[in-house]
């Protein structure tokens, strides 16, 4: 795949300020009146957040109108709106989105996997894997960028050095939270289990993983952190096969087209806003002492 | 000469790494790096392995001692310090101050908690073609994007840290005739620090990965444009020496880190916690 | 389950539920890195000679079914070692211990161990999740398991709270979840080993009341430890009192109180009295 024919910049229809005001207007309505029904969901820090990204959205919107900063330089929030509607309706949008959501989901269930069981290894025969532990410690002050010189001279350009490169930032939080995790288990929880009548294997599915859930989830969300950098960095240098929101927004870049560089911007942020809730989720399934 | 520094290096991360200066665990590290420099060299040497994908150690060591002779070496190593120490300490000055300021006054941190949240969750190299196009090329756009990348940590982990007061300290010092600078000095600044220092401790690691993505991206001197550079040429060497000089960077500010907050708990009466058991 | 004053004749030599003859526990102790570490192996490889650390000197005991013995003695003098062998978790460096008969080989249901720590109960299951925990290892249907359940939770009266998380717990309930736990397997000794130690003292005393109930339901033979001379005397029939470090047995108090006793009788106090001193004996600070 010789890279994504980018698309034609003029955007047809364009969102007025007026109008996308009254957009703005109408949907804090809505989430106010969402407020007071489902406070569940629409709580009030959540509405409180959304206002003052909302204040500063406003305030860009009429920089831009009143032409205090140059629209070229800075495009109004409603310019890059529409753009991104027009984006999606050709589905250029959906292509790029998918391509990097997939490399990071790729890289992130593996990390989860690998680094969960290689912590609980490592913690579990502590003695002969202690020699391991300092070159663990000198792969990981490596940030995962830096390794993509190497997997490129490894992998070749395309999604292997990338995810790659994800993996390797997104497995180290997640192994150290591992690990820690399995120190927390408290002697008396394993002897409870073996009391009645459990084997080792007991012991990690009744215990073990039970007590590390939570740190985990912690290394998780830090990890996810990671990938989003990472995972744009290999975009931005154009790693996998010219696809990804990263590689859209250098590549509009050179372009100077400043707006789509603010679509790809927007995109990832609210991808990463996403990706760290949906973690988040899942913190209420285990119970702790908390 | 190239021995020795070789021994050099090679000590600094062991002792690094093992974060153990002494005792029985120190050496059985050691042999264990010796080891795997000796299969390495081996192996990688004998042509066991592609001689694209890995360098053997020898020649990285005769790399880094070219560079290093040469001065190349020293002016990436410069360059790259130098943008990661004022994007960082401009995070740091920034971060803190805001951060026990919303964190001290309720409303103003109810407001600004929750788009906190959804900010820090931008990668800021996606920043970083933006700031292209505003600062140009140059060291701006890199300081800049580290800069906003050490920010959120910091100041997060501040505010916790102010929120996590407890009213009960709070309320010793007002009953002592203390007014709210005092509240500040004696109470706030000490029980709030080892939350700083975390927060610390994490913009460290998120400005340093950071700072090589946007050396990879765009930059024209420094240790991760070094490490495109020798890709590109297909010079693995270099790029094993980029590695390493990360890695023992990173090795160094990671124990100096870990002295810091030694440093800053057991000052204030173990683990900074509970100060006034 | 043989009736009360019946010779149990279904264990082997002996018939009692539990023989300790002549047991002596010690560790070696070594330095590492400023941490003093307790070890059961002596090492190969260490450069100074290990101390040693008695923790049991000499130790014997037979304990018969539906017994209710209390090991008694201040803190450090081997009760808790003594308690971890019956259980399973420690062997004797010396001398034997049997459990109805046979050596004891690791931890098992039948010598069921109620810990002190209220974390041992696990947070991240409900009531109803914890007690059943061991019926499940057990390879118990899901039926049966909830009538054992069922009928445990009404024998420790937590009727109501079947589904509760532990957090929401106080630790009076959290030690009855244990102590459920504990006995939903019908194990034939049940072993406690300061369980009410960090409770409250009303607390603990309706916890007390609340062994006695059990133990006299369902006859259980019950190995209790604790520091509390009054709790000693309150709960056990037989109080075994120990000397400090290195612990072996003062003298063992047989108490033939009915219950409930009354702890303000007269016959308490003397009895409590007389605990108090074998305890206070070795020591100049007393």
């Amino acid at each position: 795949m010789h890279g994504t024919v980018f698309p034609p910049l003029e955007i047809g229809e364009v969102l007025s300020t007026v109008h996308f005001l009254e957009i703005l207007s109408a949907i804090f309505l809505i989430l106010t009146v969402l407020n007071r029904l489902l406070p569940h969901i629409v709580s009030a820090s959540l509405m409180k957040g959304l206002a003052v990204l909302g204040g500063i959205i406003v305030s860009w919107e009429l920089i831009s109108f009143y032409e205090i900063i140059n629209p070229v330089l800075l495009p109004p929030p409603s310019r890059v709106v529409s753009l991104m509607a027009h984006l999606w309706s050709i589905g250029f949008l959906q292509t790029q989105i998918y391509s990097t959501v997939y490399k990071i989901t790729y890289a992130f269930t593996l990390a989860l996997v690998s680094g969960v069981t290689i912590g609980i290894m490592i913690s579990y025969f502590s003695n002969t894997f202690s020699f391991l532990e300092s070159f663990l410690n000198a792969i990981r002050v490596v940030p995962a960028p830096a390794w993509l010189a190497l997997a490129i001279l490894w992998f070749g350009i395309g999604h292997a050095s990338a995810i790659f490169i994800i993996w390797l930032g997104i497995f180290f939080p997640i192994l150290l939270s591992a690990v820690a995790g399995v120190a927390k288990v408290e002697q008396v929880q394993v002897e409870t289990v073996l009391t009645f009548g459990g084997d080792k294997y007991d012991v990690l599915l009744e215990v073990v993983l039970p007590v590390i859930y939570h740190h985990v989830l912690t290394g998780a969300r830090i990890g996810i952190g990671i990938g989003w950098i990472t995972v744009v960095t290999a975009e931005l240098v154009s790693v996998s096969a010219n696809s990804g929101l990263g590689w859209m927004i250098n590549d509009s870049r050179i372009l100077l087209d400043i707006t789509t560089v603010m679509v790809g911007m927007f995109l990832i942020g609210f991808l990463g806003i996403v990706s760290d809730a949906i973690i988040n989720r899942f913190e209420g399934l285990v119970p702790g002492w908390d | 000469m190239a021995a020795l520094v070789a021994v050099m290096i090679v000590v600094t991360v062991l002792r690094a790494s093992s974060q153990d200066l002494v005792g029985a665990k120190f050496y059985r590290v050691l042999m264990a790096w010796l080891i795997f420099f000796v299969f390495a060299e081996g192996t990688i040497y004998y042509g066991v392995f592609k001689s694209i994908l890995l360098a053997p150690p020898t020649a990285v060591i005769h790399r880094a001692m070219f560079y290093l002779e040469k001065g190349y070496l020293q002016i990436n190593i410069a360059s790259t310090m130098f943008r990661f120490i004022s994007g960082f300490f401009i995070a740091l000055t920034l971060a803190a101050p805001l951060g026990l300021l919303f964190g001290v006054y309720d409303k103003a941190y109810e407001w600004i908690a929750p788009a906190s949240n959804f900010l820090r969750m931008t990668p800021p190299p996606a920043i970083l073609p933006f700031a292209i196009i505003m600062f140009g090329i140059g060291e701006a756009p890199a300081v800049f994007v580290i800069t906003v990348g050490c920010f959120f940590p910091i100041f997060l982990a501040t505010m916790r840290g102010v929120r996590e007061v407890e009213t009960i300290h709070k309320e010793v010092v007002q009953t002592m005739g203390g007014d709210q600078m005092d509240v500040l000095k004696h109470v706030i600044l000490p029980s709030a620090l080892p939350s700083v220092m975390t927060g610390v401790r994490i913009g460290f690691g998120i400005g340093w990965l950071v700072l090589v993505a946007s050396e990879i991206v765009a930059a024209d001197s420094g240790l991760g444009f070094m490490i495109q550079g020798g890709r590109m040429r297909l010079d693995t060497p270099t790029v094993f020496v980029g590695m390493a000089t990360i890695c023992i960077l990173g090795l160094t500010m990671d124990m100096f880190l870990k002295q810091l907050e030694k440093y800053v708990t057991v000052r204030k009466k173990g683990g900074g916690e509970y100060i006034y058991y | 389950m043989a009736m009360r004053g019946e010779t149990d004749k279904r264990f082997g030599p002996g018939s009692h539920v539990v023989e300790i003859k002549d047991i002596k526990k010690s560790f070696y102790v070594y330095v590492d890195e400023g941490q003093t570490v307790l070890s059961e192996k002596r090492r190969w490889f260490s450069r100074k000679k290990p101390g040693e650390l008695v923790a049991i000197k000499s130790f014997t005991l037979d304990v018969d079914h539906g017994e209710f013995v209390a090991l008694l003695g201040p803190s450090g003098c081997g009760k808790s070692t003594l308690l971890r062998i019956l259980a399973g978790f420690e062997t004797p460096t010396s001398g034997f211990v049997t459990f109805k008969g046979n050596a004891i080989n690791g931890p098992d249901p039948q010598r069921a161990m109620v810990f002190q720590s209220e974390r041992a109960v696990f947070p991240w299951l409900t009531v109803e999740g914890n007690i059943g925990l061991g019926p499940k290892l057990q390879g118990m249907g899901k039926k049966a398991r909830k009538e054992a359940v069922a009928k445990t939770i009404e024998l420790v009266e937590l009727k109501g709270f079947e589904r509760a998380y532990p957090k929401t717990l106080s630790g009076g309930m959290l030690q009855r979840v244990a102590v459920a736990r504990a006995i939903v397997n019908h194990p034939e000794l049940l072993l406690m080993d300061e369980p009410f130690g960090a409770l409250d003292a009303q607390t603990r005393n309706h916890l007390q009341d609340h062994v006695v109930k059990i133990w006299q339901s369902i006859e259980q033979t019950i190995i209790f430890v604790t520091h509390d001379i009054e709790e000693a005397v309150y709960l056990a029939n037989k109080v075994v009192v120990f000397t400090a470090r290195p612990g072996e047995i003062k003298e063992v108090v047989s108490i033939n109180l009915p219950h409930p006793r009354d702890r303000t009788s007269e016959e308490f106090i003397g009895l409590r009295n007389h605990c108090t001193r074998l305890i206070r004996d070795k020591h100049p600070e007393g």
